[in-house]
């Protein structure tokens, strides 16, 4: 197969573990979170240093980013699941930013803007993942675990409080659920699989420096969220597919300069995301596209 | 059952609250009536633990309620619904009461107690269906939320806090916007309702509604008790009879 | 002694700047009841507009800086009349107004990437050695940074307690429904403090060009310090707003004194977090109406 479509495949389930995991948190249960990037950086910062420093094998890695990205998901959540939506939004968009800075400053952890080369392949069972195929089936496995892990809490009582929280959080609160409590573990759990996409990146990559996390990259997985569709898992996967692969393709093959094509990106992606907001809130997939689609059928047959 | 004690609360300067006394006894209707803006909602909003109050003291069943958080409130026994509804829009009415049944709802019980989950998701269902059919809405059970007309979802509304089979249930407003046939048809769910042991305490606006029905009523007015003793007594009472038809 | 006076001038400066960018956004949010994140937009705008007219066109500086700020005005309000004001209708607006205010920000930011280039430029002010004030070395157009922004506040001050329009203004702030009823123009008053928050925030955008220099990024630092100045202070009250700009200056500036500086910003989030976490309501703020009342 062609080496350019498996990397292009590598990258989709890449973007599927981030946006299926931003959306748990944006979709479902209505957290506006402004700083996933950051969590994704966390994870992969953690799982390449962890590599390249102690010479842990990956899988070792990969645990440990998701889980350092959770600490941090965690933290965040305590000063603002008590506030309103858009204080998490700023402590989001805020702890991205400083992020980006401490990965630029503490040098003698990140080496700074210089970014940490030669982190190596995966290991696992011993088998070195270093061929594109190879990877691309172990993507698609992390890709497919946390899209079932994914869905599964979201098809639970849990998931049903979740939306609930999302819908109307004082409602939720006089039916008994710790919405505090609720929000989270949603976002701890979200920036787990963040934490595990980043991992995931910089041993496909193999280096790793700051300007690959940098806030107007979150503008990207936005995108991806919202024109797929809030509250739906499946419409998190049409997004990375229709964003992250689709849409940048052809702007490859214009030669334009780079600052050109980097805001070109960029104002795209945002102009989209504006205009799913106004014109189509629920995105491609809905979260009751499915639902709505399933009652016609049956009204179909029922009529018929 | 419900012991309010001082009740006080303001906001900003202005009192919306200001000494509140008054009991539920168990297996009564009690009906807290008053003018808008008497601070009837302030004081479920207080009870629910959904404000703070700046004094006073709240008891259920003899424990203090002041300082537990509305989920906590919950689990002690104690439902309400909206005056402005807050049903979950986007859930279906049969979600929406399934929600209110208790069950295990750690975020990974799916994974580790599946078993468990199953049977109770399969109880929460019957006992939805069933309140659903006790207001009427069996028939609309997949239709979400936020797709029923106002009528349906204040059924929903009641239907859900019933569906907690609290012991104690706060109603805002049941028949506000409703029109006459259904306002009967919740006055007989309720008086049902009492019959089966349940008690109530309800918010109204409408003095007729509750005249009826209720064993207790209380009478707010400016965030102060005017008033409290049977229907027929407060009915003549001079202070309610002024506070409702102004000087 | 002479580095304190150093500090405290340096608070002072960045504290100016804070305070105008959270004073605009305060105003903003006083009527439109969300974090608009793209007030960072009339920041850049007023910068490179100015820098524009002044230095490519060879304009005047001062009517550059007219211009610029004129821009920035106009940009906030049209954005409001095209993306905020549909969006107030819609029935989960809290998130999509927040959510369209980034996109809008990083949009225009794009749009400054394309037309502008990645590299940094600036107004080509001759560099002018400090003065000696009260002990501390500042530059001639710190100076003006520091002698400006209170002159502003000032007559902000005077508009918003004096004028028959900024009396209404505070009406429709406090209660939208009486300013109504008392015949007030709700919408006017929306496109008047998103037009004069966004001047001020375009202010500041040019007096920091003027004393660093220019790029396409510079809107999302200022744009969060100004969001967290205005947290700082109390959320949507525009004096307290300001002090929070001031307090938030010196904070970072002093505490510069004891890490390293390429921390400095991580000072003004960890004033922001413990806030959150014990005063919410800011330092001046009074403790809102819960949502909850039904």
């Amino acid at each position: 197969m062609n080496a350019y479509v498996i990397h292009l495949f590598i990258m989709l389930c890449i973007y599927i573990v981030l946006t299926t995991s931003m959306n748990l948190a944006v979709g479902f249960t209505g957290l506006i979170n402004l700083g996933h990037i950051a969590f994704y950086a966390i994870g992969a910062y953690t799982s390449a240093l962890l590599a390249v420093k102690l010479g842990l094998p990956f899988w070792v890695g990969l645990l440990a980013g998701g889980c350092m990205a959770a600490f941090f998901g965690y933290l965040l959540s305590f000063p603002t699941v008590r506030l309103k939506g858009d204080y998490l939004a700023i402590g989001t968009l805020g702890f991205s930013i400083i992020l980006e800075a401490v990965l630029k400053n503490w040098t003698s952890l990140t080496r700074g803007p210089l970014g940490i080369p030669g982190i190596p392949k995966p290991e696992l069972f011993g088998l070195t993942f270093s061929s594109l195929e190879l990877y691309a089936i172990l993507a698609f496995t992390l890709a497919l675990i946390t899209f079932t892990v994914l869905k599964i809490v979201t098809v639970s009582p849990f998931g049903r409080v979740m939306k609930a929280v999302r819908d109307d959080e004082v409602a939720a609160k006089t039916l008994g659920k710790n919405t505090f409590r609720v929000k989270a573990k949603v976002l701890t759990l979200s920036a787990f699989f963040a934490g595990v996409a980043g991992s995931l990146y910089a041993h496909y990559i193999t280096f790793i420096d700051p300007t690959s996390f940098a806030i107007t990259e979150t503008i990207l997985i936005f995108s991806m969220v919202l024109v797929g569709g809030t509250g739906s898992l499946w419409g998190s996967i049409a997004g990375a597919f229709v964003i992250g692969i689709l849409l940048p393709e052809p702007l490859r093959f214009l030669d334009l300069p780079s600052s050109i094509v980097g805001g070109m990106r960029q104002a795209l992606y945002a102009l989209l995301m504006i205009l799913v907001i106004m014109k189509r809130p629920q995105g491609l997939i809905g979260e009751d596209t499915f639902h709505s689609m399933w009652h016609n059928v049956k009204r179909r047959f029922k009529f018929a | 059952m419900l012991t309010v004690k001082g009740l006080k609360k303001s906001f900003g300067g202005v009192h919306a609250v200001r000494d509140c006394n008054f009991t539920v006894k168990e297996g009564s209707i009690t009906a807290l009536i008053g003018p808008n803006g008497a601070g009837k909602t302030t004081v479920f909003n207080l009870i629910t633990g959904l404000l703070r109050p700046d004094a006073g003291d709240v008891r259920f069943k003899g424990e203090p309620l002041t300082d537990l958080q509305s989920h906590e409130i919950f689990h002690a026994g104690i439902a309400r619904t909206f005056q402005l509804l807050r049903i979950f829009p986007k859930l279906s009415a049969i979600e929406n009461l399934m929600i209110a049944q208790p069950g295990s709802e750690g975020m990974f019980d799916m994974f580790t107690k599946t078993k468990r989950i199953r049977d109770e998701e399969q109880t929460k269902h019957e006992r939805a269906v069933e309140y659903l059919r006790v207001v009427g809405l069996e028939k609309k059970k997949d239709l979400k939320g936020g797709d029923l007309s106002y009528g349906q979802q204040k059924l929903l509304d009641i239907a859900r806090c019933l569906s907690t089979e609290a012991d104690l249930i706060l109603l805002d407003e049941p028949v506000a916007g409703v029109n006459p046939t259904l306002r009967e048809g919740i006055k007989k769910l309720l008086v049902n309702l009492k019959k089966q042991g349940k008690t109530i305490l309800l918010i109204e606006h409408d003095m007729n509604f509750v005249m009826g029905m209720s064993d207790k009523v209380i009478v707010l007015d400016h965030g102060e008790e005017i008033a409290e003793g049977k229907p027929s007594a407060v009915k003549k009472n001079k202070k309610v009879i002024k506070a409702y038809l102004g000087e | 002694m002479a580095v304190w006076a150093q500090l405290i001038m340096n608070g002072l400066i960045a504290g100016s700047i804070y305070a105008l960018m959270a004073a605009g956004f305060s105003l903003m949010f006083a009527l439109q009841r969300f974090m608009n994140i793209a007030h960072g937009s009339s920041y850049v705008v007023a910068a490179f507009i100015a820098y524009t007219f002044a230095v490519i066109l060879k304009f005047p500086m001062w009517i550059s800086f007219l211009i610029g700020i004129l821009a920035a005005a106009v940009l906030g309000i049209l954005i409001n009349l095209i993306i905020f004001q549909p969006l107030q209708k819609q029935k989960e607006k809290n998130n999509a107004l927040l959510l369209s205010s980034f996109g809008v920000f990083l949009l225009v930011e794009a749009i400054i990437l394309m037309v502008y280039g990645a590299d940094v430029k600036s107004f080509g002010l001759p560099v002018k050695v400090g003065m000696d004030v009260l002990g501390a070395k500042v530059t001639p157009v710190q100076l003006v940074i520091i002698c400006m922004a209170p002159v502003i506040f000032g007559l902000l001050a005077l508009f918003l307690y004096k004028t028959k329009t900024g009396v209404a203004l505070r009406a429709t702030a406090d209660n939208e429904t009486i300013a109504k009823t008392m015949g007030i123009n709700v919408r006017f008053m929306t496109y008047l403090t998103t037009g004069l928050g966004s001047a001020l925030g375009g202010v500041a955008g040019i007096l920091v060009a003027l004393e660093q220099n220019l790029e396409h990024s510079m809107g999302m630092m200022a744009v969060l310090k100004g969001l967290t100045a205005a947290i700082i202070g109390g959320i949507g009250n525009v004096p307290a707003a300001i002090l929070g700009g001031y307090l938030l200056g010196l904070a970072e500036n002093i505490g510069v004194w004891y890490v390293p500086s390429g921390y400095k910003d991580a000072i003004g989030f960890g004033v922001f977090i413990l806030f959150l976490l014990f005063r919410p309501q800011g330092f001046f703020g009074e403790k809102r109406r819960e949502e909850a009342s039904g």
